[in-house]
């Protein structure tokens, strides 16, 4: 599992530091941090929670295949 | 994302993993504990050598959780879980001075033990102990708060 790029990108165009982010979703900074490293994998409620703070569709910040997230 | 133990997914499942694995830790130390003592090895007495393996389990499975984030739980930050801190080291440390103070100043009760009484090094080691976890909850939501 690689870095998720795509989510430092979108937390960083909101604005967001980790901590708001962790604190917007309900997790430890420590979470977003493995997420974003590629370190956790996520529940989809997690996920979903994450792209609802974020304004991003799953596909945008976690799809990993050819079509998507691009 | 927070279930009822106050800790967010990522760390209920670091949890359960360096659980299981101190579980495992703890059967082997005791098998091989047991098989060392079929060969006439004894490494330590015996109540004395299964409250060490026990506690190198424990130990092992606390620094487990703390090293990777799983000790304490997101939210509080810096309201609410400070002030009961303080209140409670500063109840423990008024209780270690005044036991101090009753056993080791005033020479009646040692006395009255015959100096055999171990009562109050074991309730200041257990009010150390207890600090030493508030000490290090107060370190780890530091570090959580702390920006990027």
């Amino acid at each position: 599992m690689g870095k998720n790029l795509r989510l430092k990108a979108s937390r960083a165009a909101k604005d967001m530091s980790q901590k708001q982010l962790a604190d917007a979703v309900g997790v430890t900074r420590q979470t977003i941090i493995a997420i974003e490293n590629g370190d956790y994998n996520p529940t989809i409620r997690l996920c979903i929670d994450i792209c609802v703070t974020l304004g991003k569709t799953l596909d945008e910040l976690f799809w990993e295949g050819t079509n998507g997230g691009q | 994302m927070v279930g009822n133990s106050n800790l967010d997914e990522r760390q209920l499942q670091q949890r359960h993993k360096a659980g299981n694995q101190a579980f495992l830790f703890m059967a082997f130390l005791l098998l091989a504990d047991m098989g060392l003592e079929n060969y006439g090895i004894v490494w330590l007495e015996y109540p004395l050598s299964n409250y060490m393996i026990f506690m190198l389990g424990v130990g092992s499975y606390l620094v487990r959780l703390i090293w990777s984030g799983a000790y304490v739980g997101p939210g509080g930050g810096q309201s609410g879980g400070y002030g009961r801190s303080v209140a409670g080291a500063a109840l423990a440390i008024l209780v270690a001075a005044c036991i101090i103070i009753v056993t080791f100043v005033n020479p009646s009760v040692q006395e009255a033990s015959d100096g055999r009484a171990n009562g109050p090094v074991i309730l200041i080691i257990a009010l150390a102990a207890g600090l030493i976890i508030l000490s290090t909850v107060y370190l780890i939501r530091r570090r959580n708060n702390r920006a990027e």
